[in-house]
């Protein structure tokens, strides 16, 4: 009797989840969101968090179009909502008109207004106060605000992203304005939202912070003053597993429900885990903005014949690295542009896997096999590239080396060297210090015009501080042409033919070798519904209130 | 002996200035920094954007002034800001100093525990089954790497048996749920830190054992028990003292590899971020409290020889 | 090594078995090549349509994550990490005897600075250190871009620097000790010159502490190579070495167990038979060992 008790016991304490409702959900990330105020220093885990607890005016949704959250619906220029007009500065410029929510309101009540776009905006035109990207604080000179609900936004250029201010997130002035004026320089230190994270009206999401454990776990609550549907659980705790073989053991052990695949498991860990314990999760592979390619450093001799670079990318066969490495789970990129953005022209001819075409290439450009497999020029040198990356990464790792069995098939040694990532991109990259190849990746949004990494003045020298990312040294009057005229173009119909030719230089220019779009993995228990990844920067976490336990 | 301590407690100042200019130093020496890096991750950061954080954070100025400013501010009780958590250096710290102390203390003492009784054991009959078996079991635990001990741990007792969480602190509070959180660190520590404690005992036992003194003592009668315990530990005793303070103070930075495959929020793995995130208020502040406690632990090693061996006080 | 040594250390069987393997490593790793002709396999041509086969006659201990021969690799794995190994424990050695010594001859001020010297190591972070490191452009110091020895002369750098404190504490106790003994005392007061009683006196009797220091060492810094491959900070591929092999395979625990067992074997069964080895040579060196048995 006393025995049968304590196995009694013994079960319940194993299986604690099972008697009760759903009614928590525990997230794996494998970062922890340093700071938590929303417009100083964006990092992906901050990003989630706020998806849970804070509603930007607009974002891009799952089907990647622009959508509002806390506006009432989209300014455009067709509805007379956004208005063009010449800026102080005698820019083109164009003036847009958002309408809140009558019901948004942070997590205290008090309603979201003009007054907390306005005090965002303050602070982050203010020098002092440290906040990150600051185009757009530059770009937008002037509000008006015409009522507490609706203010009109003037911007002193015009793109055909005129209406998005993804990024101008409202801040409760009502808590914050007045730590903000006594101190700008100090704001970033006692700002309410790291010194005090759990006041409620710092947070106008379905959910509010409610504890943190630094560099361990956020425990989030529901907000009670919510205006949309209830979300499905009453706390939700996103815990940090920097390591993703402790990430995906807690998910075995049951420790965390779900891992979040904008911070989650390799894609070839995922891989592993759906063969082995596919029946206790689902696995959503998301292919996303994540354009994983090979910069060539077109100041190199060798690298400077587009011969070369042609039979390079000839050389390699990604495809059979996307199905063996990756199990065919994310898409071979033939360009910078991922083929679910509308842009992405499908009908361009693609470079194949083709060694032979490759090796004649070669020939032609003057370099023939020697005595050890590896090709000469007429003056002797061997066609010898070095190959760099981030160190630890180890699926650049595998690549990277696969690749470099690949063009030893075409008579092309590589070298591999690899550093830490802030070595990597704080010096070599930035400073175009790479020999010949730097293997990485760029994340970007929908519809990203390529100014910074394919424009030749955007070429990173020493004059120019190192700033820009045309890492490459691309210089092509044509594409500079066409990323000038392309922001300007406010017609997307217009845009296409445009986008087509960006496209077409690139692809047969070749600055750079496509690899593949990375993909996210998804892993989620079965009884979760309902989760919609984006694949883009906007974390799925900005939809909650759709989530739900199917149990 | 008072002497002694002032003297060394001086030379022991000395020292953590010296070091905490080392320290910022090889920091600020690392190519790239963390605006570098935020711009590699974030397309929306132009090269105005960097040049504007950079002065903001004071990055532009040279490394000494910079130093000096820190030095000044941290003489007067000021550690400053940790940019990488957005809190106060001190706060900061203060949270992983408790997560580590928590997992280390009873780690270190079990370990200290069980290897000088292993050690102890084992030199008694040298190359017996017994020292045999104490030497494979000490060799297993040094020839495991920390991270693979982990996660084997991890597999058996979390994923396979279930019967313990995998990682992280406790989400409540209440001592069960703390120790069934710190039995998988706990373990794996406990493994890796035994061996060179029984090695140690092993080797200095054996040493002691062979002294005069002891053969003494067995000739006058004394039961072996006696010996082992009264007469050769306490001479053995000081290595195994030495070790023990060196590497309590070593193993404060650096469980490193424990606390990330347990994702424990302590000191080793707080260290490695703010240095990698040229957090130098904060990296600075825990080399500085983790040197204070690796010299203070030396100090006392050496003040533990004295008090066991007079021949070293001469 | 006196004949009376050796046969001291013959008589420790375990120190003779280790001793043995040790040997039978270094022959193996040192026969990589030979052994990469007669399998027939390149082990550093990925194959990716023979990803994770099974042992078989073909690979006896099957293939890696990129289809590679895993015996091969772990036998050009063993060239690095003994390598890496060795010369590092032998590098500590040698600086911590010298700083030792020093310390504890001289005495007084030499000895202080020299001690919190070793404190403060202790303190130091070898992160960035390691990091400035990774960051040396080899073209620029006018070496030639040979990834690998870079990678290994790094590491033994950074061990060697961070490593000789243990050795100089040990040194310099035992060293003040004997030096307080009556017999050196004699030959002090006889006139021997420093040197030679260092040599004669000093170092014979350090040579058991000194030995096990190091044996424990070499084990150790195999175990720290896996450490920093496991940061990311280890051997870069393509050279395989035993850490960097582990480290890898951690990440794919669950899904490949076997990939991890291999060179965790390989790690395992090297620093024990370091240990074992360093014992009987302990026991070979230790002056008072007759002593203790007569």
């Amino acid at each position: 009797m006393a025995l049968r008790r304590i196995l009694i016991a013994l079960a319940l304490l194993a299986l604690p989840a099972a008697a009760q409702p759903r009614d928590q959900l525990t997230i794996g990330l494998t970062q922890y969101p340093s700071t938590l105020h929303p417009s100083i220093e964006s990092m992906a885990a901050k990003s989630y968090v706020h998806g849970f607890t804070l509603r930007p005016i607009t974002t891009y949704d799952a089907d990647w179009q622009l959508a509002c959250m806390l506006c009432t619906h989209l300014p455009t220029i067709e509805n007379g909502e956004a208005v063009r007009e010449t800026a102080p500065n005698g820019n083109p410029g164009i003036r847009v008109t958002y309408r809140l929510r009558e019901d948004a309101r942070w997590g205290d009540g008090t309603p979201i207004t003009a007054e907390d776009i306005l005090f965002a905006w303050q602070a982050g035109r203010e020098p002092l106060t440290g906040m990150g990207p600051a185009e757009l604080y530059r770009s937008l000179h002037r509000i008006t605000v015409v009522d507490p609900r609706t203010v009109t936004l003037h911007f002193d250029k015009l793109t055909f992203e005129y209406n998005a201010i993804n990024d101008l997130r409202p801040l409760p002035a009502h808590l914050e304005r007045a730590i903000w004026q006594e101190d700008p320089r100090g704001y970033r230190t006692r700002t309410l939202y790291d010194r005090d994270p759990a006041r409620p009206g710092l947070w106008s999401g379905p959910y509010r912070v409610a504890t943190l454990n630094t560099g361990a776990s956020v425990t989030l609550e529901r907000n009670e003053q919510w205006w949309g549907a209830a979300p499905a659980f009453r706390r939700i705790v996103i815990r940090t597993i920097e390591n993703t073989t402790a990430l995906e053991a807690a998910l075995l052990a049951g420790q965390i429900d779900m891992i979040a695949g904008e911070l989650g498991l390799t894609l070839d860990q995922a891989i592993a885990l759906e063969r082995r314990a596919g029946s206790r999760f689902r696995i959503h592979y998301q292919p996303g903005l994540i354009y994983e390619h090979i910069d060539l450093n077109l100041d190199n001799p060798v690298l400077a014949d587009p011969r070369v670079r042609e039979a390079l990318l000839r050389g390699i066969d990604r495809q059979q690295i996307v199905d063996r490495l990756f199990a065919g789970r994310q898409p071979v990129a033939h360009s910078f542009v991922n083929p679910l953005d509308w842009m992405h022209d499908p009908t361009l001819p693609t470079t194949p896997f083709d060694p032979d075409g490759a090796r004649r290439l070669l020939e032609q450009a003057g370099w023939r096999p020697g005595p050890d497999g590896i090709r000469r020029n007429a003056a002797g040198e061997r066609l010898s590239l070095e190959l760099m990356t981030t160190a630890g990464n180890r699926s650049r790792e595998l690549v990277q080396q696969v690749l470099q069995g690949m063009w030893r098939q075409i008579g092309v040694e590589i070298r591999l060297r690899n550093e830490p990532p802030r070595v990597f991109f704080g010096e070599t990259v930035s400073k175009r210090r790479f020999q010949a190849m730097a293997m990485f990746a760029w994340i970007s949004s929908p519809e990203n015009v390529p100014r910074t990494t394919l424009h030749s003045t955007e070429i990173p020298t020493e004059d120019r501080n190192w700033s820009g990312q045309n890492y490459t040294g691309f210089k092509n009057a044509e594409m500079d042409e066409l990323i000038e005229a392309l922001p300007l173009t406010l017609d997307r119909e217009e845009r296409r033919p445009m986008w087509r030719r960006v496209q077409e230089i690139y692809m047969t220019e070749r600055p750079v070798l496509p690899l593949f779009f990375r993909s996210d993995a998804h892993i989620w228990p079965r009884w979760l519904e309902g989760v919609r990844p984006t694949g883009h920067l906007a974390p799925s976490s900005l939809w909650v209130e759709q989530w739900k336990a199917t149990q | 002996m008072l002497r002694l301590i002032g003297q060394r407690l001086l030379q022991g100042a000395v020292t953590v200035a010296i070091l905490s200019f080392a320290a910022y130093a090889l920091i600020g020496l690392m190519p790239g920094d963390p605006i570098d890096l935020a711009i590699a991750g974030d397309p929306r950061l132009s090269a105005e954007d960097a040049a504007r954080l950079r002065a903001l954070h004071g990055l532009d100025q040279p490394l000494t002034s910079r130093y000096l400013a820190w030095a000044s501010g941290a003489l007067q009780g000021q550690f400053g800001f940790s940019r990488l958590f957005a809190a106060p250096a001190h706060e900061v710290l203060g949270n992983a100093l408790l997560n580590s102390l928590a997992l280390l203390l009873p780690t270190t003492l079990l370990s200290a525990a069980i290897g000088i009784a292993l050690g102890v054991l084992a030199a008694r009959r040298p190359r017996g089954a017994l020292d045999y078996a104490v030497n494979a079991i000490a060799f297993a635990g040094i020839s495991l790497p920390s991270f693979w001990l982990g996660i084997l741990l991890i597999i058996l007792f979390a994923v396979t048996l279930g019967w313990l969480p995998a990682g992280g602190p406790p989400d409540t509070p209440g001592l069960a749920a703390w120790l069934r959180h710190l039995a998988l660190p706990g373990a794996t520590l406990t493994v890796l830190g035994l061996a060179s404690y029984a090695r140690q005992t092993r080797a200095a036992m054996i040493d002691a054992l062979g002294d005069l003194y002891i053969r003494t003592a067995r000739a006058k009668g004394a039961p072996e028990r006696r010996v082992l315990l009264h007469h050769a530990l306490p001479n053995a005793a000081i290595p195994i003292v030495t070790i023990a303070g060196l590497d309590f103070a070593t193993l404060v930075s650096g469980a490193l590899v424990v606390e990330t495959v347990f994702a424990w929020p302590g000191m080793g793995k707080l260290i490695y971020d703010a240095i990698l995130g040229n957090d130098y208020n904060l990296a600075l502040l825990a080399l500085m409290l983790t040197a204070i406690v690796t010299l203070a632990a030396n100090l006392l090693a050496d003040l533990a020889q004295l008090a066991i061996d007079p021949r070293v006080r001469q | 090594m006196s004949s009376r040594a050796l046969a001291r250390f013959l008589a420790h069987r375990a120190g003779v078995a280790s001793a043995v393997i040790l040997l039978a490593l270094v022959a193996a790793a040192l026969s990589a090549p030979l052994v990469a002709e007669a399998i027939g396999h390149d082990p550093f041509a990925p194959d990716l349509l023979n990803r994770f086969l099974p042992p078989s006659a073909t690979h006896p201990l099957g293939t890696d994550e990129l289809g590679r021969d895993v015996l091969l690799r772990l036998l050009y794995g063993a060239r690095v990490s003994l390598a890496v190994g060795l010369a590092a424990a032998l590098a500590s050695a040698a600086i911590g005897l010298a700083i030792g010594l020093a310390a504890a001859w001289f005495g007084g001020l030499v000895d202080a600075v020299l001690m919190r010297l070793a404190d403060g190591l202790l303190a130091l972070p070898a992160l960035p250190l390691l990091i400035v490191l990774a960051a040396v452009d080899p073209a620029q110091l006018g070496l030639p871009r040979d990834v690998a020895a870079l990678d290994l002369l790094r590491i033994v750098v950074i061990i060697a620097i961070f490593g000789w404190v243990k050795v100089a504490r040990i040194t310099r106790g035992a060293a003040l000790a004997i030096l307080r003994m009556d017999y050196v005392r004699a030959a002090l007061a006889l006139g021997a010159s420093a040197p030679r009683l260092l040599w004669r006196h000093v170092a014979p009797n350090l040579a058991a502490h000194v030995a096990v220091a190091t044996t424990l060492t070499v084990g150790n810094v195999i175990l720290v190579e896996s450490v920093l491959s496991f940061l990311g900070l280890g051997i870069q591929p393509p050279t395989p070495s035993w850490g960097n092999m582990l480290a890898n395979a951690q990440e794919l625990a669950f899904a490949a167990p076997m990939a991890a067992v291999w060179p965790g074997l390989a790690i395992f069964v090297t620093v024990v038979a370091t240990n074992f080895a360093g014992d009987a040579l302990a026991d070979a060196l230790d002056p008072r060992a007759v002593v203790r048995r007569g």
